[in-house]
């Protein structure tokens, strides 16, 4: 049964507004799929019919840089951080919302002042701190400071307010396991939950460049934003190349937004299903 | 408390992912930035040093500019994550060698003869009576022109082709050129300092006093903002924002010409429509200040050796024979990066190469580029940055953009300004 709306001046409006807002955000993608093919005064000078350069452009960017090799570390990295940050986070949220203790407000409270320190003034004493543990130049640097984050615990936190604390008692009383409790029972009805952290922490660690720049020493180890503002400081910047290095640091991102875009946009209205 | 599963997590995670860092004994380690040019260039040095060290490894990392945060953080854990030898920009140099005077190893002492080098590259890597670095390359000055707007103004480029001008004549043929075919002669990115500076270290003029006090009051600065200020007013700058817009100005015909370094060759080369169009000209005279000459410079960087490296020997002796020495492969090799990068060396006794020499049929009457270049450089005079170059550079910038505007009245005013923020800056 198919309805047909009548096209109101309200709808109208609307699907105007709608139009304009879908243009403004998905222009800037067409002018980097549009960079990939001109050359890098185009770029620059802002033409939108495509070029013929993405032959040269492409060997320009494969040539001066291993990109699948970027390409991985940044995969890595980034996937490495998801797991571990949800694991870590998801009980620490857990074990704050649901087994109140005298301290548990005043912990959390500390933890909530962290958020106020910026990182780069932390830069130094942690540089040394891996430099002291023989872990710069590695993955782990990167990834080891990453997986507790105070936002992402306070955002579980908040949404595991919802998972009625009855249904755990219910558990408990046939015997459950704390940890099949999570596991079992809060877990699988939280789903929209974890796949939101997922995505905070996977989007903050593939953009993450301030702490990779400082601690990966090596070209091997290193992560696609770090290619890409190697690129910039150049004296004769190639836009063209620059491009197709910035399409493929997207794709990923892209892909992970859209094939879970409905348990992101559950996870920010906080829903328990 | 959060610290304690940190370690544990470090200690588990470090099996699993560390690869080590264990240098093996006869490897350098060359942190720079820019595939196409010090990268490059330091791979050939590489090739070079490896024909009569082929036990040596050299691996360049390509970093980005950002080079100096990694730096610090480095410095700061004494020496932990330092390569070897890392690449500066000659204008960020004196605040390394100020804040961590033991950081670099003096060159001077292990033997570099200085004299050989572009004496505007030394200065700012001196401290008393110590050298610090090894210079590379030049951003020697020239006035881009485009001769096909100077023709369509009924004038003949070649007038002007190879001779140094003064910055009034420099203004008369604006004039015309702006009157016959409604282009402005320069393009200028009017958020930044480069212009302005070019213009000064051309006079021979210094933005700090010896003893590091700002120094804004000289003639020299005077007259060069005053020269700013009559282009800005006879309409003859096409002013941009940003880099990427000032690059575009170019290349899309929005004036007649720019005052920049040797280093634009590469951008104006993109583009296949300039072919024949450019010459370039010695940097143009301020008349009436002692010392100015027909060349200066913008950019460049240098080479320097940690003191925290373990192959400290190693790294002087690859740098220094390659870098500052004179023989047939070292000629050979400042021939090479020339023309596989467009890098021009600093080191004075190897700049004969063909390369050099060569006529560039890119260029109006094929112009042989690198040789005026060269020539121009030996002229640079030598400015010192401080390490509150920066500071001061951005102050600058700020009220020369406002006394433009006609928001500052006069050049007194403007240099109060800056003055002023400078000082707040500093917080002096």
């Amino acid at each position: 049964m198919s309805v047909v709306r009548s096209w109101t001046p309200g709808r109208l409006a609307s699907v105007a507004v709608l139009a304009a807002a879908a243009a403004i955000s998905v222009f800037p993608f067409v002018w980097m799929v549009i960079g990939t093919t001109l050359n890098p005064n185009d770029v620059l000078r802002g033409i939108l019919a495509p070029g013929r350069e993405l032959a040269s452009n492409w060997e320009k960017a494969t040539g001066m840089y291993d990109l699948p090799t970027f390409l991985a570390n940044s995969l890595k990295i980034a996937l490495l951080t998801v797991a571990l940050g949800l694991a870590v986070n998801g009980l620490a949220a857990f074990g704050f919302e649901k087994y109140p203790s005298k301290a548990r407000d005043r912990v959390f409270g500390v933890l909530l002042l962290t958020l106020i320190i910026p990182q780069i003034a932390i830069v130094i004493p942690m540089f040394r701190m891996f430099a002291f543990f023989k872990l710069l130049n590695t993955h782990a640097a990167i990834v080891l400071p990453s997986i507790m984050s105070v936002f992402i615990i306070f955002f579980m936190r908040q949404n595991f307010k919802m998972f009625p604390t009855e249904i755990m008692e219910a558990a408990r009383v046939d015997g459950a396991s704390e940890l099949s409790i999570l596991l079992r029972i809060v877990l699988p009805s939280m789903q929209a939950t974890f796949a939101s952290a997922a995505i905070y922490l996977f989007l903050g660690q593939w953009n993450s460049y301030l702490w990779p720049l400082i601690t990966i020493l090596g070209d091997e180890m290193k992560t696609l934003p770090i290619a890409m503002a190697s690129m910039m400081s150049a004296y004769t910047i190639e836009y063209g190349a620059l491009m197709i290095i910035v399409c493929v640091s997207v794709l990923p991102v892209l892909l992970l937004f859209l094939t879970m875009q409905k348990q992101f946009v559950a996870g920010l209205l906080g829903s328990v299903k | 408390m959060r610290k304690v599963p940190k370690l544990l997590l470090a200690l588990a995670l470090a099996l699993a992912l560390a690869p080590g860092l264990a240098a093996a004994p006869q490897k350098l380690t060359v942190w720079c930035w820019d595939p196409n040019f010090n990268v490059y260039a330091m791979k050939e040095a590489a090739k070079l040093y490896n024909k009569a060290h082929p036990e040596v490894a050299v691996e360049v990392v390509d970093m980005a500019q950002d080079i100096e945060a990694k730096v610090i953080s480095g410095l700061q854990a004494g020496g932990a994550g330092l390569p070897d030898i890392a690449l500066f920009q000659d204008f960020r140099i004196e605040q390394f060698l100020s804040d961590y005077p033991k950081a670099f190893v003096d060159l001077k002492a292990q033997g570099v003869d200085y004299a050989k080098f572009a004496s505007y590259k030394v200065g700012p890597m001196s401290v008393g009576k110590s050298v610090y670095g090894i210079p590379f390359d030049t951003g020697s000055t020239g006035l881009w022109l485009r001769t096909d707007y100077i023709k369509a103004a009924g004038l003949d480029p070649d007038a002007y082709y190879g001779k140094s001008l003064k910055w009034s004549e420099v203004i008369k043929l604006g004039e015309t050129v702006k009157a016959k075919t409604g282009k402005p002669l320069l393009s200028y990115q009017s958020d930044n300092f480069d212009m302005l500076r070019i213009v000064v270290q051309s006079t021979g003029g210094q933005f700090f006093n010896p003893d590091g006090s700002l120094n804004l009051r000289s003639e020299a600065f005077k007259k060069s903002l005053a020269l700013f200020k009559e282009l800005n007013d006879k309409g003859l700058l096409y002013q941009v924002v940003g880099w990427s817009d000032w690059i575009n100005a170019i290349n899309s015909d929005q004036a007649a010409g720019f005052l920049n370094a040797i280093w634009m060759v590469g951008s104006v080369k993109s583009r296949p429509e300039n072919k024949g169009k450019y010459m370039v000209i010695p940097t143009p005279l301020i008349e009436g200040v002692k010392g100015a000459a027909n060349a200066s410079n913008n950019g460049g960087s240098s080479w320097y050796v940690f003191s925290s490296s373990k192959n400290q020997k190693l790294a002087v002796d690859f740098l220094k024979s390659v870098w500052a020495t004179t023989n047939e492969g070292t000629k050979a090799f400042y021939n090479e990066i020339l023309k596989g990068a467009g890098a021009m060396g600093t080191y004075l006794p190897c700049q004969g190469g063909p390369n050099f020499t060569a006529n560039d049929d890119f260029f109006y009457k094929s112009q042989p580029l690198y040789k005026d270049f060269a020539a121009w450089m030996a002229k640079v005079p030598v400015l010192t940055y401080t390490p509150n170059y920066q500071p001061m550079r951005d102050a600058v910038a700020h009220a020369t953009l406002n006394y433009f505007q006609g928001k500052i009245k006069s050049i007194d005013e403007a240099i109060a300004a800056a003055e002023a923020e400078y000082k707040q800056v500093m917080g002096q």
